[in-house]
């Protein structure tokens, strides 16, 4: 009862919003190439099958390899940010400076760098996921309780020690949202790099997918695409939040209230 | 425990201007005093969680040596708990084990006998945020405990419970320090908790503090009854009266 009234009125309003572009696909016949129905955008899909699974396929591996990278570099790297005031200051601008350089700009730079195919589309994936991961964690590991890192003085532990049961298990629930950030990034991410870095042929990725759909005005097939990687990133998002439920659910507020 | 005109700065401010007491071996002190008059500050720095700008802090040693109380002697009790919220009951009370270096099988199991003689051996298993106000207290009691200290130090341990499962713990506390030997220093705001914990009570008075002759607290039971009894009722008014720098009434 409490999963279908949390599943319901999504479904619903993309059922709606479904209907009400087939109508106005069918009302005011808009052409195929500009804007094909719903339907259309299905059939294509389901008639191209073979070749969508595979490109789903190419696209989550990308995405779940840059997002695996990105945490752990984010998580290593937020770390050691926040072990030291002066890295912290020095880096955290420089962190900040290399978001904002737009990904379309430097994915040429990757194809150069890792080569055409999964290693570029994964580096492209891991770089706008890296950051999320980088910010939350320091902002966890600077919200530990004071008073339970006196109980850790109070036995003289270790910097180690420290981190590793005190610093970084409390960081846990900023480190969960910033990972469920990361998770729908890094599909943009990938689908970014695959229009620059992406092989062509029946292994090629969601990104060419849209690309040569563009360039044979196949519409369709760009809509499907589209779709398909939003639906990738989406299960992806849901993935990381039910693994972050499971690993915060006996103690943390953010878990024991969620439906 | 020998505390000898102990004075704490922050920066500028003097935070306790001069403090000293001698506390007997399985000696009960309490210590009340204005709030900013250094109570809590005098606690924290006999656990050496804070320099002192001037005067000694140790066990004193023949010869009139003071030596500082290493990790080991000292448990710490604090007024929110300070319980890992992410760890069982169980891996909590065994922490201070942990951070000592106590090998896993002999730290969970000094652990589980500590909570089985406070009668928690029931709640193992539980996590902190599923505990009552005054479970948890008694959970970071038996963390206190659990690695046998010369030295109890509790900072308003129970300030935020209510005043009926306040008065439960203050007598399982009392039970549980004499038992284990350990010589305990309470601070608190409660005139009348100061009274029926301690064998002394050690007033600061002033902002900063400065500590007054501690006053003797000769009651023979410390129960329910003495707590009613008009000696009881004396003894706070002259803690009060010493609070207030004037005489006893």
């Amino acid at each position: 009862m409490r999963a279908l009234r949390s599943v319901l009125p999504p479904l619903v309003v993309v059922v709606a919003l479904l209907v009400m572009w087939h109508a106005v696909v069918v009302l005011w016949k808009v052409p195929r190439y500009l804007l094909p129905s719903p339907l259309v955008v299905f059939e294509a899909a389901w008639q191209d099958r073979a070749r969508m699974l595979a490109a789903t396929m190419q696209t989550t591996i990308a995405s779940v390899g840059g997002f695996a990278l990105a945490t752990a570099i984010g998580v290593l790297v937020g770390s050691l940010l926040g072990a030291s005031r002066a890295l912290q200051r020095g880096f955290y601008p420089l962190a900040l400076l290399l978001q904002m350089v737009p990904l379309v700009a430097i994915a040429p730079l990757l194809v150069l760098w890792f080569g055409y195919g999964l290693r570029s589309t994964i580096a492209s994936a891991c770089i706008v996921a890296v950051f999320p991961v980088l910010a939350s964690t320091l902002d966890g590991l600077r919200g530990t309780d004071p008073g339970l890192q006196e109980i850790f003085r109070i036995h003289r532990a270790g910097r180690l020690t420290r981190w590793w049961k005190l610093e970084l298990p409390s960081s846990l629930p900023s480190i969960v949202t910033g990972c469920r950030v990361a998770a729908g990034l890094s599909v943009i991410g990938a689908v970014v790099g695959e229009f620059v870095s992406g092989y062509a042929g029946d292994q090629a990725p969601l990104g060419i997918v849209i690309v040569s759909g563009m360039r044979e005005t196949r519409t369709d097939l760009v809509f499907a695409a589209v779709a398909l990687s939003a639906c990738a990133g989406f299960l992806l998002f849901a993935i990381v939040s039910a693994l972050g439920w499971l690993l915060l659910r006996r103690w943390h507020a953010s878990a024991v209230t969620e439906d | 425990m020998s505390v000898r005109g102990v004075s704490v700065r922050f920066g500028a401010a003097e935070a306790l201007a001069s403090a000293s007491i001698d506390v007997a071996p399985g000696e009960f002190v309490a210590i009340v005093g204005d709030s900013g008059g250094g109570k809590t500050t005098l606690l924290r720095a006999i656990g050496g969680l804070l320099p002192v700008a001037a005067g000694a802090i140790g066990f004193a040693e023949a010869g009139g040596a003071v030596m500082r109380p290493g990790p080991r002697d000292i448990g710490f009790c604090f007024q929110e708990g300070r319980l890992l919220p992410w760890r069982s009951v169980l891996a909590n009370v065994a922490l201070p084990l942990e951070l000592e270096g106590v090998p896993r099988e002999e730290r969970l199991r000094a652990a589980a006998s500590m909570l089985d003689r406070m009668r928690l051996g029931g709640v193992e298993r539980r996590m902190p945020a599923e505990l009552s106000g005054g479970m948890r207290m008694r959970v970071a009691m038996a963390r206190a405990l659990v690695t046998r200290p010369r030295l109890l130090l509790l900072d308003e341990p129970f300030g935020a419970l209510d005043e009926v499962t306040r008065q439960a713990l203050d007598d399982e506390l009392l039970a549980l320090v004499r038992a284990s030997g350990a010589t305990a220093i309470l601070v608190t705001h409660s005139i009348q908790e100061a009274v029926a914990l301690a064998d002394r009570v050690l007033v600061l008075r002033g902002r900063p503090g400065v500590s007054q002759p501690p006053i003797a607290v000769p009651l023979a039971a410390r129960d329910e009854a003495a707590r009613l009894s008009v000696g009881f009722a004396s003894l706070c008014a002259q803690v009060q009266a010493a609070l207030r720098g004037g005489r006893a009434a």
